[in-house]
């Protein structure tokens, strides 16, 4: 229940800080529009004044595509490249903006104001940023494990296998392995941030600790709210994709549609994730302990 | 000396009838003229991993040479060693195969010949020397020659007995054995081709006989087998031609096989197989499959029904009555994908799904090999396009056809592509497509471009060949070839031939006296092909201003002002078309006006610059150089057309779903966080 009632609470205070969700969602714009830019400009140039155009408008034409890219392909490339520059860039900017966040969602009854969001941002975020880069080394080391058990229970060539089920039946076993100790990790990883804005420590070493300490004891609601976090995700993008397998792009109309759709799902997403903060935040303040009375003043000497 | 002969003769024809007639016959008729046949004995020693072998190869000189040596493909030896032509040629073209493994013993394989000898008992075993006629390489001995002691007269027959071992190959390409299942495949010693002089491009009476390089395929005369195969008991087989009887031998069982008018015999067996069985008209079809890819026999079978379909329809009757698709498991990956007499390998792969239709493409690409290489018998090593581009040709013909022109090879979440629009993108996405003419030796690819120049260079102009003469002259051009040169060796010239002699009767002299100025460009030549719209001009007509005739009239009427249109106004269009690249391909032109009058120009493509003239009420709209894309080689077709001004609804959907993925994958990344 503790784990439902923070679920719903993290959509409540969401909602309730919709300016700090609209500025998220305006840097995902934005950035993405800055990476689109450049394409719109060098299909217009090459495919504006081709019939090739009236191809590809209903439907995916593979040959307009090959034609592109084998023609144009440099071009593209130099597009796609520089996107995943922004996305790093990105990636930064969201590590820069969590503290913020998460200090919003402490004192989520107050008034949200941007110049405190900003200066919140600024004041976690070298912590935020270590805690990311370990625990990306964290990732990494788990993931080339599963691989390197995957490689070592099957074999390394088609020509060792017995048969490909020996594949199938390895990895029916090992993922469901991995994606739960990875959702540990990133269970962790949420519980520490919460810490590190409500409690302030200059080191990492003591919270990350204590956080995993805090997970062990409170896995059930702990694990049970990031299930449904990521089920509403997972609804969520279910939603999406069956609208696009049946919506159709054929006119302008449609396309201001889709488009709208389109952003309407990423502004979801970005509460989702906003969701999974607030109510690990809430989950957390729920679960501690209140703090003992204050020690009364001694009184003063006569 | 006559007397000796013709009893020798006369004892032979008694022999040779009686030998033949062990087993029951299957064309009353033969087919072919059966140049080379065997008897061949092989017992399968699955714990050495070795056949042995005795073999009797019935010979016909089919030219008025007197012959004095005979020529053997020893294929195994091209595993014999790494310094073998094809191990080394496969460091360039595959490299894959070049793992540590190499060092294990078993992964070799080599072919031996114990004992030859001729119909009157001579011993040739000693005379036998391994040459290179193709590389000059000491260490492959894949080819053998074995002077004769008695030399085979004109058109006179000969016998040849062989006894033989060879040890089987782990599997890395087409061949061999891994873990229990074996495909046998170029097993035994098998006779080159004798051309006589005037027989495609030789000379004089010759044997046609090369290297096994990793690139090439095979080359064989057309025979009768009878084939009896020992092995476990255990062990479900498989072959060319048709199963006559099984004899138990307790532990072991002997499988009969008998083909007719076939080049070559390939068998294999695993104690793994599943059989599925089906039938096509008096088609017997088998599928030899292990049950974790069971479900493919339905998708297979479907396919290869298709195939023998179209080809029933178009080209001609599919004449043997069993036709057996073998599945490899994972382990015996390297066999997948090949053809042999009424017996091909798909691949199968756990989980393939519906919409990736590679097995469909592998059964039908495998099946019309039946047709082109196995009953027109070109040369697979020489002339790789006369089969493999013909086939891909065909291949894409039967799966837009029954799957769709534009979902045939893949259709996943909204992506999909046909065929021949697959095979155009990959031809068109090489680095280098000009790397080598297609008509070259297959191991003259030391570059690379063998698959590409032998699959899908041909199969493209062939496509295009199709768009200029029309689908109907098109199957006109490839039944008459097939029906002419079936069970026969024919090479390019006769299929140009074909083409030049079909397309006089179909368009007169449209095209030319002949063809030859396509093939020039397509089969000898790297030329590429890009026609573009280089510009529209639409311009108001002046009015006539100046001194006009004879008489020195002084015309002055008011040109209309700047952005004003007259009623009644005539317009002044030029179209300007470019020829960007090398090759010329005439090609239709529809200039579309903005009334929606259409006119249709056919430009013979030959100038670097060519233009199209119009006064009219309309303005020109649109320009499409073939606007239907017949033209395969063209390696743009974005190019190909220029539209004064239309609606920008496609770019801004494509750079909306692009910004979605961008946004989407930066919102993914902040799941690390």
């Amino acid at each position: 229940m503790k784990s439902i009632r923070a679920y719903f609470s993290g959509w409540w205070y969401s909602f309730r800080k919709i300016k700090m969700w609209a500025i998220l969602f305006f840097f995902n714009f934005l950035i993405a529009f800055i990476c689109t830019l450049p394409l719109l400009h060098l299909l217009d140039e090459r495919l504006g004044n081709s019939l090739s155009l009236q191809k590809i408008l209903p439907d995916f034409d593979y040959t307009v595509y090959n034609d592109i890219m084998h023609e144009y392909g440099e071009g593209i490339s130099v597009i796609i490249n520089q996107s995943w520059i922004q996305v790093g860039l990105f990636f930064l900017l969201w590590i820069f903006l969590t503290g913020g966040v998460l200090e919003v969602f402490k004192n989520r009854e107050e008034r949200f104001r941007f110049g405190d969001f900003c200066r919140s941002c600024a004041y976690y975020f070298w912590r935020i940023f270590r805690l990311t880069a370990y625990f990306l080394g964290v990732h990494i080391l788990l993931f080339t494990m599963f691989v390197g058990l995957f490689a070592a229970l099957t074999g390394s060539g088609p020509g060792e296998f017995e048969s490909e089920l020996v594949l199938v039946s390895t990895f029916q076993v090992l993922a469901p392995i991995y994606l739960l100790l990875t959702a540990l990790v990133l269970m962790v990883q949420d519980y520490i941030k919460v810490r590190i804005v409500r409690e302030d420590p200059t080191f990492l070493t003591l919270p990350i600790w204590k956080s995993v300490g805090w997970v062990v004891r409170n896995l059930g609601s702990v694990f049970f709210l990031y299930l449904l976090n990521a089920v509403g995700f997972f609804l969520l993008a279910y939603a999406y994709w069956l609208y696009n397998k049946t919506g159709k792009i054929n006119s302008g109309a449609t396309l201001l549609i889709a488009f709208v759709i389109g952003q309407l799902f990423v502004w979801l997403r970005i509460g989702s994730k906003l969701v999974n903060l607030a109510s690990a935040t809430i989950l957390y303040e729920r679960s501690i302990p209140p703090a003992p009375p204050a020690s009364p003043e001694p009184p003063e000497q006569a | 000396m006559k007397l000796n002969f013709s009893l020798t003769a006369a004892f032979f024809f008694c022999w040779w009838g009686s030998s033949l007639q062990a087993q029951a016959e299957l064309f009353p008729n033969p087919l072919s003229p059966r140049t080379a046949s065997y008897d061949i004995s092989v017992e399968l020693d699955t714990t050495r991993k070795m056949i042995y072998g005795q073999e009797k190869l019935y010979w016909h000189n089919p030219s008025g040479d007197t012959v004095r040596e005979l020529r053997f493909h020893l294929y195994y030896n091209a595993y014999r060693n790494n310094y073998s032509t094809w191990l080394k040629d496969s460091r360039r073209s595959a490299p894959f195969i070049q793992g540590e493994d190499i060092h294990q013993v078993n992964y070799w394989g080599w072919s031996k010949i114990e004992k030859m000898t001729d119909a009157k008992g001579n011993d040739l075993t000693k005379a036998i020397e391994f040459i290179q006629p193709n590389d000059d390489n000491e260490h492959d001995r894949t080819v053998i020659r074995v002077p004769l002691k008695e030399p085979v007269l004109p058109y006179q027959r000969t016998t040849v007995d062989i006894e033989f071992t060879a040890k089987i190959p782990v599997i890395f390409a087409r061949t061999g054995y891994n873990r229990d299942y074996y495909f046998m495949v170029q097993w035994f010693p098998k006779l080159g081709v004798y051309e006589p002089a005037g027989m495609r491009f030789a000379k004089e009476g010759q044997w046609n006989c090369h290297q096994f390089h990793s690139q090439t395929e095979f080359y064989a005369d057309f025979g009768l087998y009878n084939i009896d195969i020992t092995l476990p008991a255990n062990m479900v087989v498989g072959a060319s031609g048709v199963l006559q009887s099984v004899e138990d031998k307790g532990a072991l069982k002997t499988y009969y096989y008998r083909a007719e008018d076939v080049i070559d015999f390939a068998w294999t067996a695993s104690p793994g197989f599943v059989e599925v069985t089906d039938k096509w008209k008096s088609v017997d079809i088998r599928v030899l499959v292990y049950p974790q890819h069971y479900y493919l026999a339905d998708r297979n079978i479907k396919a290869l029904k298709q195939s023998l379909e179209y080809f029933d329809q178009h080209i001609g009757e599919y004449p043997y009555s069993t036709l057996t698709i073998v599945i490899p498991p994972l382990h015996g990956i390297g066999s997948s994908g090949m053809e042999y007499p009424t017996l091909i390998t798909t691949t199968g792969l756990y989980g393939i799904p519906n919409w990736l239709r590679t097995p469909e493409i592998l059964t039908v690409h495998e099946f019309i090999h039946q047709y082109f290489m196995q009953m027109v018998a070109s040369n697979e090593q020489e002339e790789a396009w006369l089969d493999e581009g013909l086939t891909s040709y065909f291949e894409g013909k039967i799966m837009d056809k029954y799957y769709g022109e534009k979902e045939s090879t893949f259709e996943f979440i909204g992506f999909h592509a046909g065929a021949f629009e697959f095979d155009r993108g990959r031809m068109w996405s090489l680095e280098h497509p000009q790397i080598a003419e297609v008509a070259r030796p297959a191991w003259e690819f030391v570059h690379g471009g063998y698959s590409t120049m032998s699959y899908t260079k041909p199969m493209l102009w062939l496509r295009t060949l199709e768009g200029l003469v029309g689908e109907e002259c098109m199957m006109n051009i490839m039944r008459t070839y097939f029906q002419r040169w079936k069970f026969k060796h024919p090479c390019g010239t006769d299929f140009t031939d074909v083409v030049n002699e079909v397309v006089k009767d179909c368009h007169g002299d449209r095209f030319g006296p002949d063809m030859n100025w396509f093939f020039d460009q397509v089969l000898y030549g790297t030329e590429v092909c890009d026609y573009a719209v280089a510009s529209i001009s639409n311009e108001l007509r002046k009015e006539r201003n100046g001194v006009f005739g004879a008489d020195n009239e002084w015309v002055r009427v008011e040109q209309p002002g700047q952005g004003e249109v007259p009623e009644n106004a005539i317009y002044e269009s030029e179209v300007i078309l470019h020829r960007r690249g090398d090759m010329i391909i005439p090609v239709e032109v529809v200039i579309t006006f903005e009334n929606g009058e259409q006119r249709k120009e056919w430009w013979n493509g030959k100038d670097r610059s060519y233009g199209y003239n119009y006064s009219g009420p309309s303005k020109v709209h649109s320009v499409a150089i073939d606007p239907e894309n017949k033209n395969y080689m063209d390696r743009n077709f974005i190019n190909n057309s220029l539209v004064v001004e239309q609606p920008k609804t496609g770019i801004l959907k494509y750079g909306g779903i692009f910004m979605m993925w961008v946004q989407n994958i930066m919102q993914s990344t902040t799941f690390l966080i």
